[in-house]
């Protein structure tokens, strides 16, 4: 049982990954990201410029401007940045979330369920669904991470310049951010997977009650725009970040992120798409 | 209410759906918000019309095709549901507005309250009083900008997936939130950016200029695409 599990699970993952969906999204992914790689890089240069021309004496403000403020997740002022945490939710649900709809209009379902167990079918489903949505955000950001690495300097950002480190006390990992920067880039970099997995599956999750593939597909993406919407209720009451297209972004855009709202709403997506996908999946009928 | 704020009008309202954002200038320390009540809008009605154009073509479509004889007829057909589909949303939109400010006893009139402009919307608008124009722009713009973005993402779905068509308009829609040009149709489609409101804004005639563009580009390029689509080969593909 284990066996098949595991040769189920690789054949899951070598469909979610080697298929023609994936590929282009995470081209277009990476084109975002270079985009703001790009506008990064040369805004920094433009400093540098700047810096030689008008400050011969006094402060260089070196720490003004790092690694950590130019990267695609530190940086929320390019045209880059805009379309890659914006259209997050729609990129992790392409690659492969729409799958097991298709599998079950076609009755590969039946052919695997005899072969293995409906159990072993949607866990593999969910994990292959979560991964690719996943790595098609993440790889994007390593990537945008590395090439930014190469033009400019991972300084250690400081608290004299806050107006340059939109992370406050009292928001998500800050001790971290001005002690320990790459580790808090690394858990950014998670925190983004997961949540770019979880999103994945929400379409997966959608697909027991929705028999229109758009639907399917675009459901999550306008509900995480609502969710982002539902910020403008909240000014002047609530002062954290409730949207995730805001908190996935390691500095913060106009609220900090609470690590208790970011737990509380993966926690919350995890148990429904994850209950309703093994409840419902291992439930219902498939022949 | 304080006793000088001045009643809100169904203009007003409308504008407030319709605004979109002011001109975004790129800065370390101003970050970008995107507007997402306007996007909301125009992708929800992207949306709706993404799915039943490729469906009745792999379906019931072909029959009708075979038997009327005509892709080039099938093609009008389909721009003009488009078109009367975006025509009714808008009515709905208008009516529930009127709805509203009948209930909220607020005045249906088409006149612009500067301080509703300039507070809350924030537009910093020069100027004290708004052409009737400016009043055009708003029932208009967005609704042109919704009908040129729908036939070309009708035109798009020949070419690609409707799907990735969906996510070229999106991505249409966040450039022209993010980038201030007269090139990119929705900064039309924002009425905060006319000319009208903001000294350097985008020109009426500028505007129908380009949904024109879009509405007829779309509708030739897919007249011409159309006439030799493999059907079939979509038809195995659903």
């Amino acid at each position: 049982m284990h066996k098949t599990f595991v040769h189920l699970i690789k054949i899951e993952l070598k469909k979610a990954i080697k298929n023609k969906f994936f590929v282009t999204t995470l081209m277009v992914g990476s084109i975002f990201a270079l985009f703001s790689a790009w506008y990064m890089i040369d805004s920094y240069a433009a400093f540098e410029h700047q810096n030689k021309v008008y400050t011969n004496n006094g402060n260089p403000m070196i720490q003004q401007f790092s690694l950590f403020n130019h990267w695609i997740g530190g940086e929320a002022f390019s045209l880059g940045y805009t379309l890659f945490f914006t259209l997050i939710p729609l990129m992790a649900v392409l690659p492969y979330s729409w799958s097991y709809f298709i599998e079950n209009k076609i009755g590969y379902v039946k052919s695997i369920v005899t072969r293995s167990s409906k159990f072993q079918y949607y866990l593999s489903k969910y994990i292959a669904t979560f991964v690719s949505g996943g790595l098609v955000v993440l790889i994007p950001l390593i990537a945008n991470i590395l090439i930014v690495a190469c033009f400019v300097p991972a300084i250690t950002p400081t608290k004299l310049y806050p107006l340059y480190y939109a992370v406050d006390h009292g928001s998500l990992w800050s001790g971290l951010f001005y002690t320990h920067p790459i580790i808090y880039v690394l858990l950014y970099l998670i925190l983004d997977f997961v949540f770019a997995g979880l999103f994945a599956t929400m379409s997966l999750a959608v697909s027991f009650f929705i028999k229109n593939r758009i639907a399917i597909i675009l459901i999550p993406f306008f509900f995480i725009l609502i969710l982002h919407y539902s910020r403008t209720f909240l000014a002047y009451i609530y002062y954290n970040e409730i949207s995730p297209l805001h908190y996935l972004h390691s500095t913060a855009i106009e609220n900090y992120a609470n690590g208790g709202m970011v737990l509380t709403q993966g926690l919350l997506f995890f148990i429904l798409t994850f209950g309703i996908t093994m409840k419902l999946g291992v439930k219902r009928e498939v022949f | 209410m304080d006793e000088s704020t001045p009643a809100g009008t169904f203009i007003d309202y409308l504008f407030s759906m319709f605004a979109g954002i002011k001109e975004y200038v790129p800065s370390m320390t101003d970050e970008f918000l995107i507007p997402v009540k306007w996007l909301l809008l125009h992708l929800f009605i992207l949306y709706s019309t993404l799915y039943y154009p490729s469906r009745d073509l792999s379906s019931l479509g072909i029959n009708i095709l075979i038997r009327t004889k005509g892709r080039i007829i099938w093609w009008i057909s389909k721009c003009l549901w488009n078109i009367c589909y975006v025509l009714v949303v808008y009515l709905l939109i208008f009516i529930s507005v009127i709805i509203f400010c009948l209930i909220m006893k607020e005045p249906i009139s088409l006149n612009i309250n500067p301080m509703f402009v300039n507070d809350l919307l924030e537009a910093e608008s020069p100027y004290d009083t708004f052409s009737n124009q400016l009043v055009y722009i708003i029932l208009l713009f967005p609704m042109f900008l919704s009908i040129s973005l729908n036939l070309l993402q009708m035109t798009l779905s020949l070419l690609i997936k409707p799907l990735y068509s969906f996510g070229v308009m999106a991505v249409i829609l966040l450039s022209s939130a993010y980038l201030f040009t007269p090139y990119l149709a929705g900064n039309y489609g924002m009425p905060i950016r006319s000319n009208h409101v903001v000294e350097n804004g985008f020109t009426f005639s500028g505007g129908i200029l380009l949904f024109l563009i879009l509405i007829v580009g779309s509708f030739m390029i897919g007249c011409f695409y159309f006439r030799r689509y493999d059907i079939l080969d979509m038809e195995e593909n659903k």
